[in-house]
């Protein structure tokens, strides 16, 4: 069974009163450990479907079925507690009012103890020091460390990032790319990794899904998609991204 | 004669040095990368040369633009020369732009300034074509909140050349953009960019070298390495240059 899988999802938003089909058909499936990348241009569709996934969006139609269930019809709570999210920017993402050691207990409800702060720190090569500080105090990588901490203290089955490092200076992007890939590794966590950069799925994922116009144009292995693509779309983001 | 001739540029905000002992040239139709990470002193580098540093900004060293010395000129001749001779192209057209303006009003006030210069007619509409802007009487009467990434770029390029400036300094122009408009703004960039100076920031690599042949590397407020930029790539002699290439590379 598939930890969660869309089934002929559509998402349908409203923009100045006119309904806009963000995205449409899509069929995706999420296995334990998997480590799927979903590609494709600004304003793709990409996200959308990462929100479809962890239901913080309902579909217009279709189903979203998290181990053979429905979170449309039923509960997400399920899903909730075992999914969790790491977003662009650590600075919107993190509680400004709030000392790391609290940000990161956040997702366990309750007071944390310091024995739990420390490792949930180490886990992402901070010092415990870093524990009683405010992001403000921090920088762009240590803040993001932060957030992936208190993505995973939790325990979670499912990490979804949306452009993890897009916001990150480029010698700060390899370590926080480094450090998901091994703690997902470690855990044996599934990953679904939302970027425009396609270099970054390649090195992370083991499949990819190219997103074009709402729709998921092209799926498959990453090195078949890398190397073989089909759609004219996936060709056009291959072309365009720089390398040495 | 060089037509931006930097010489032992110094920046320092209280004890901190920003830019430290800095120099170069850029011949009039000449490009230079400028590469680094977050704080090398990349930006602060090409913010001091087009004026626009804070006032706790200490800067001392020499700035020649077409022979005229910029370090301690004011801020009213400053601007009079940001009009003309040199423009900035930023990474956030969002925050370039004035948000509660029409974008065609933005483009008619620096189209204004250029007229009562050289006597010539320009058209928003004509400026924006320019650009590859497609519907560019549309674009011009939206807000720039109702257009994509790459058109307030590309809106921002239009702004940046009217006045046909000898040097223009874009400043991770393309960071805020996916993978297919990057290459669209790098190819316009390319264009609009021949036959005067250039000056362009980045920490990509790859990026750099779609514009530019000539790098410097900055680290700490430092050039720390400079040469042509597929030399540079092939044989980094800098542990903070290679770095920065098996960065480039996403070789994790």
């Amino acid at each position: 069974m598939s930890l969660i899988e869309i089934r002929g999802g559509a998402v349908t938003y409203t923009r100045r009163g006119v309904p806009f089909v963000a995205v449409r058909d899509v069929d995706l499936a999420v296995e334990p450990g998997d480590r799927v990348g979903i590609v494709g241009g600004s304003g793709s569709g990409k996200t959308t479907i990462a929100r479809l996934m962890l239901g913080l969006v309902r579909p217009s139609a279709g189903d979203v079925l998290f181990r053979g269930r429905s979170i449309v019809t039923g509960s997400p709570d399920e899903l909730r507690r075992s999914a969790s999210l790491v977003f662009q920017d650590p600075n919107s993402s993190l509680d400004p009012r709030m000392r790391v050691d609290r940000i990161i207990a956040e997702p366990l409800r309750r007071r944390a103890t310091p024995v739990e702060i420390e490792e949930a720190l180490a886990s992402v090569g901070l010092d415990p020091q870093h524990a009683r500080r405010f992001p403000h105090q921090l920088s762009g990588g240590q803040r993001q460390r932060v957030a992936i901490a208190r993505a995973l203290v939790a325990d979670p089955k499912l990490l979804v990032a949306d452009e993890p490092v897009s916001a990150l200076d480029v010698l700060v992007r390899g370590q926080v790319l480094r450090l998901i890939r091994d703690e997902v590794t470690s855990r044996n966590l599934a990953l679904v990794m939302i970027s425009h950069d396609l270099t970054v799925v390649r090195e992370l994922c083991n499949r990819v899904c190219v997103v074009h116009d709402g729709r998921i144009v092209e799926a498959g292995p990453v090195e078949d998609v890398f190397q073989r693509p089909r759609d004219e779309y996936t060709v056009r983001l291959l072309e365009a991204t720089l390398s040495l | 004669m060089s037509f931006l001739e930097v010489d032992d540029l110094t920046v320092r905000f209280g004890d901190t040095v920003a830019v430290d002992h800095v120099g170069f040239a850029v011949e009039d139709t000449g490009r230079l990368g400028i590469i680094g990470a977050s704080g090398s002193g990349k930006s602060v580098t090409s913010l001091a040369i087009a004026g626009l540093l804070s006032e706790t900004a200490r800067v001392t060293g020499s700035i020649r633009l077409d022979g005229q010395e910029l370090v301690g000129l004011r801020e009213r001749e400053y601007r009079e020369l940001r009009g003309s001779k040199l423009s900035m192209i930023f990474q956030e057209p969002m925050t370039a732009l004035d948000p509660t303006m029409r974008v065609g009003r933005q483009i008619a006030e620096v189209i204004a300034l250029h007229e009562r210069r050289s006597g010539k007619r320009l058209t928003v509409e004509a400026e924006l074509a320019r650009v590859g802007i497609r519907d560019p009487q549309r674009v011009g009467e939206s807000f720039p909140h109702q257009l994509s990434g790459g058109q307030r770029q590309r809106a921002l390029i239009a702004m940046a050349i009217i006045n046909r400036p000898g040097l223009v300094i874009c400043d991770e122009p393309t960071t805020a953009l996916d993978v297919l408009v990057q290459k669209q703004i790098l190819g316009l960039l390319d264009e609009v960019l021949t036959d005067r100076a250039a000056l362009f920031v980045s920490h990509d690599l790859a990026v750099v070298r779609e514009v530019c042949r000539h790098i410097i590397v900055m680290e700490h407020g430092r050039i720390v390495e400079q040469g042509d930029v597929d030399d540079v790539i092939a044989t980094p002699e800098h542990e903070y240059t290679a770095r920065l290439v098996a960065a480039a590379r996403g070789t994790l």
